[in-house]
């Protein structure tokens, strides 16, 4: 399902028709410069990629039971057919909410597996880390509403544990 | 994301049909039956709306049965990158008629189970997927049976949340 997904973000992103430059604009007006743009897409297709590695830390015996909940938590998420920005409404745009949590929880993941065990953290996720830590700020500028909801949503997740808690957090978003 | 992957699927069915063919005709080995292939790709092609359904019944359910449990099995089961179907036949759709009889196999056992507890009155769509599921899941058996059984054990595995067996089952499958 990940190279699937990972194989259609990249055509949605060199898609003409996709209105993501339009959308942007419309978002942060002259803000919207050709390198925000090309981060932005690029932090879009990290996503398959940090899920795969999400899912990795989530499968290991060791795991730590917050470090299960949350991918627990981002798994189900994807599966909810309402999001924050509907991806019918604004194509490749629309995948940026999902990004942002994938990315916040992929950083609660890999800060939690450090915290909790002799965790020896891989240039792969290391490299992630540093990509996360240099795009979120220009993310959360362009969709702050959105990204101030996901991160109340993960920290219910954290807290409680459960899906349904935290999937009222919908009833409002779409 | 599931959109995502829809779209994707729907490309591939209508990109590559010809290689598709040609990789059940492989498997199958001798005439190939009318309209298996055709029905083969249209459930592949489902594939995203059975895991949405699967997701949808899912938060329904009471958080301690056995079903629920295995439902987020299932579900994180389908991020999982390694496959039964060998690197050489992976490209294209076929290579993902193991994650289809994966989800036929457990969107039926899902459906069964609502149904023998009288939990829920199932929709019309219900009917209608879980008659193309079981379908499916007889022909795709018949095209890929050394895997079919292999994941026959990882369902089991998965309903029982077994998660060590279910673990290892995967070991045996291809790495991605």
């Amino acid at each position: 399902m990940l190279n699937a997904v990972k194989e259609d973000l990249k055509k949605l992103a060199v898609s003409p028709s996709d209105p993501f430059h339009a959308l942007l604009r419309r978002r942060i007006g002259k803000k919207a410069t050709a390198l925000l743009e090309s981060r932005l897409r690029h932090f879009v297709l990290m996503m398959p990629g940090l899920l795969h590695r999400i899912h990795e830390h989530w499968r290991q015996p060791g795991a730590s039971g917050k470090a299960r909940r949350l991918g627990g938590f981002v798994f189900a998420y994807l599966y909810n057919p309402k999001d924050f920005l509907a991806e019918d409404e604004y194509g490749f745009f629309g995948y940026l909410d999902d990004a942002y949590l994938v990315a916040l929880v992929f950083e609660k993941v890999m800060y939690e597996e450090r915290d909790t065990r002799f965790h020896h953290t891989e240039k792969e996720d290391r490299e992630l880390l540093n990509q996360i830590a240099s795009t979120k700020r220009y993310v959360k500028a362009v969709i702050p509403e959105e990204t101030r909801r996901i991160e109340a949503m993960t920290e219910s997740a954290i807290r409680d544990g459960k899906y349904e808690a935290f999937a009222s957090a919908f009833g409002s978003a779409a | 994301m599931m959109k995502a992957f829809e779209r994707h699927l729907e490309a591939l069915a209508s990109l590559e049909k010809d290689a598709f063919r040609e990789k059940v005709q492989e498997r199958w080995g001798r005439k190939l039956p009318k309209g298996l292939v055709e029905e083969l790709s249209d459930f592949i092609v489902r594939l995203p709306r059975v895991e949405r359904r699967v997701f949808h019944l899912w938060t329904w359910l009471q958080d301690d049965s056995q079903l629920k449990k295995a439902g987020s099995h299932f579900l994180t089961y389908m991020y999982q990158p390694d496959d039964f179907i060998p690197e050489t036949e992976k490209s294209g759709l076929f290579g993902y008629i193991d994650d289809a009889y994966i989800a036929a196999l457990f969107y039926e056992h899902m459906i069964d189970e609502i149904r023998h507890q009288k939990s829920r009155r199932l929709t019309q769509s219900d009917t209608e997927l879980y008659r193309r599921a079981v379908r499916f899941k007889r022909k795709a058996g018949a095209v890929i049976p050394e895997e079919a059984i292999r994941i026959k054990l990882l369902i089991a595995d998965l309903y029982e949340s077994r998660e060590e067996a279910a673990r290892q089952l995967f070991s045996q499958a291809m790495p991605a």
